[in-house]
């Protein structure tokens, strides 16, 4: 029986390693031993085999496909004088490269959806909840309005709490406010079984006194998205309602897994990245996604160029992107039993041709709320992680009230209004806000 | 006359500060100088041409895009090979997500292939994928590409202890598989 330092001998006289004393030990051993002969002449055998494999030439056009790549003629060389023609080889290059990534870039974007559909149910609960509860939970110093605000409607605010109505009534006298106060559909939402059971949830409670999303809330990007028609039509869609309370997105939005990836780095780059932005804002993108035979072939044309687009190269070319792709738990998330079916959902696939849905998308504020600090912080926030999943929040984005909240004109108007964000932006308006919506439902 | 290490690593450094300071032509000699090695790298770690292709072009790509941020008192060589061994890893990696256990390569035994290069060829690409892919690198690193356990360490980013313990254990495993095959 050969000892472990006979055989790394053999192993190192085969790789060419051992030292002349070394070698002249390694001799003697095969002389004397069988094994050691045998040993020896197996790996001589499997190194051999090796050898034979040969090296092959790369394409001819590899260097040339490289070069064009970077944008830079390729240097002169005989091997690439072979009469490729450069436009055939960027389309080749493009189309060989991007041919395996897009599986990859389509589960990505596939991910996000779901991911945003979750993100814009959560404002509208979020603001429909204010109406009611109280803004943020928890105590603290209430802020201001002010100074560098000018808000029309709005002026500096007093500490509320226990006090006579102050300049904050002004605010709340806001016809779009009132308009709000005395709708039939909000108050039915208000009213129902699951949105109480969710005003009693923890993970609600934080979200809404995180300040990243007290930040979103107050964004200029944030009011566009809720003032746009796209937004309006995509949520209140048949399809939309349809994802919301399928099992499968339900899993989703509870695996650990699809946890972890909110909460990676790489996703938040990926989501801020100005490649990304000009992908989901591209019509050929749009035109693809939109298209029924996207499911079936990728030969499509629109996908072709959406596919072999710049933005899409520097995406793929992102190094973000490039290690969520690696990332253990985007990995596991994509192969999920539940992801699975949530993309073979009828739903969701209608709901990613849904011409409202990919209009929100390619909306250059829903973009820019998307790359927006705050709003790529609430995604990797436990409590908003943990609410996305919670049983009451999913229940109530599936609901009839809540669906006719979303398409509801005077809500609409409410959440792009001056007077909305201010109140966002301050705890104490927040509080009269909310005391005086009670009192409008009593 | 073969290029000793040490005017390979100065030719490099020199196309990569050509290529910064803006000599654009600098890249071409880049890939001259890399494209075939790196391109049968990452054929023998997935045997297949095309996806071959593929990371042979997405490592020369990001390697132009990060080469500002690339510290020249490293090696070039061992940077961008270590960056094609890490993409065809990660290609296997994705593909594992479709691979189940069943299909695990059998080698093929002599004489099965039409003739004796198809054979060799067929008998090397099995063998190698028979093997985990960390290990797969390390063969291949080292019979293909002739590396010196320092380089596959500096390669790797392992220690040369743990190269050589790895690299003897994935060979003896290929000779019990090669054993199998003629059985």
């Amino acid at each position: 029986m050969l000892h472990r330092d006979q055989i790394e001998l053999i192993h190192r006289e085969i790789d060419g390693a051992n030292t002349p004393d070394e070698s002249a030990a390694f001799r003697l051993l095969v002389e004397k031993d069988p094994e050691a002969r045998a040993l020896e002449a197996d790996l001589r055998q499997v190194t051999a085999l090796f050898h034979r494999g040969g090296e092959r030439e790369p394409p001819p056009h590899l260097k040339r496909a490289i070069l064009d790549a970077l944008g830079q003629p390729a240097r002169a060389s005989p091997r690439d004088e072979s009469g490729l023609m450069a436009p055939h080889a960027i389309v080749r290059w493009s189309v060989s490269l991007l041919r395996r990534a897009t599986a990859r870039m389509e589960e990505a974007m596939m991910t996000k959806k779901a991911m945003l559909i979750g993100s814009a149910a959560l404002a509208i609960v979020v603001v429909v909840a204010a109406l009611v509860t109280g803004y943020p939970p928890g105590g603290g110093e209430a802020g201001t309005i002010g100074g560098g605000d000018s808000i029309v409607g709005v002026r500096q605010a007093a500490r509320y709490r226990g006090r006579a109505m102050t300049q904050a009534d002004v605010t709340l006298e806001n016809p779009e406010i009132q308009a709000l106060f005395q709708n039939h559909q909000i108050l039915n939402l208000v009213k129902s079984d699951v949105f109480r059971e969710l005003m009693q949830n923890d993970a609600y409670r934080q979200v809404m006194a995180s300040e990243a999303y007290r930040q979103i809330l107050s964004t200029e990007a944030y009011r566009q998205v809720m003032s746009s028609e796209a937004y309006r039509q995509a949520m209140s869609s048949d399809a939309w309602r349809q994802v919301m309370s399928s099992d499968a997105y339900r899993e989703v939005m509870s695996s650990e897994a699809y946890r972890e990836l909110m909460s990676s780095e790489a996703y938040r780059q990926i989501l801020s990245s100005e490649a990304y932005r000009r992908i989901m804002s591209s019509e050929a993108y749009r035109q693809a996604m939109s298209s029924e035979v996207f499911r079936q072939a990728q030969s499509q044309d629109a996908f072709r160029q959406a596919q072999s687009s710049e933005a899409m190269r520097a995406l793929q070319s992102n190094e973000a992107f490039r290690r969520l792709n690696s990332n253990e738990a985007f990995r596991q998330l994509l192969s999920s039993d539940a992801f699975l079916r949530l993309q073979s959902n009828e739903a969701f696939r209608s709901l990613q041709s849904n011409e409202a849905f990919l209009r929100l998308q390619s909306n250059e504020a829903f973009l820019r709320l998307q790359s927006n600090e705050a709003f790529l912080r609430l995604q990797s926030n436990e409590a908003f992680l943990r609410l996305q999943s919670n049983e009451a929040f999913l229940r109530l984005q599936s609901s009839e009230a809540f669906r006719q909240v979303a398409s509801n004109e005077a809500f609409r108007r409410l959440q792009s209004s001056e007077a909305f964000r201010a109140i966002s932006r301050s705890q104490q308006l927040s509080e009269a806000f909310m005391n005086e919506a009670m009192r409008a439902q009593q | 006359m073969e290029e000793t290490p040490a005017a390979a690593d100065e030719q490099d450094r020199a196309l990569v500060r050509e290529y910064l300071e803006g000599q654009r032509d600098a890249a071409g000699g880049l890939v001259d100088r890399y494209q075939k090695r790196l391109f049968n790298l990452a054929l023998r770690m997935l045997d297949n041409a095309q996806d071959a292709e593929d990371v042979t072009q997405t490592v020369f790509l990001n390697a132009f895009l990060k080469l500002r941020t690339f510290d020249p008192k490293y090696r070039f060589f061992s940077w961008i090979y270590r960056m094609t061994v890490n993409e065809s890893l990660n290609v296997l990696k994705r593909r594992k997500r479709t691979v189940t256990l069943e299909d695990e390569p059998a080698i093929p035994a002599p004489g099965t292939a039409p003739d004796r290069e198809t054979e060799a060829q067929d008998r090397v690409a099995q063998a190698l994928m028979y093997l985990k892919p960390d290990d797969r690198a390390l063969v291949v690193l080292r019979h293909f590409l002739f590396f010196s356990y320092e380089e596959m360490a500096d390669v790797l980013e392992i220690h040369v202890r743990t190269v050589k313990s790895r690299l003897f254990t994935a060979r003896e495993r290929l000779r019990m598989a090669l054993r199998e095959g003629e059985a």
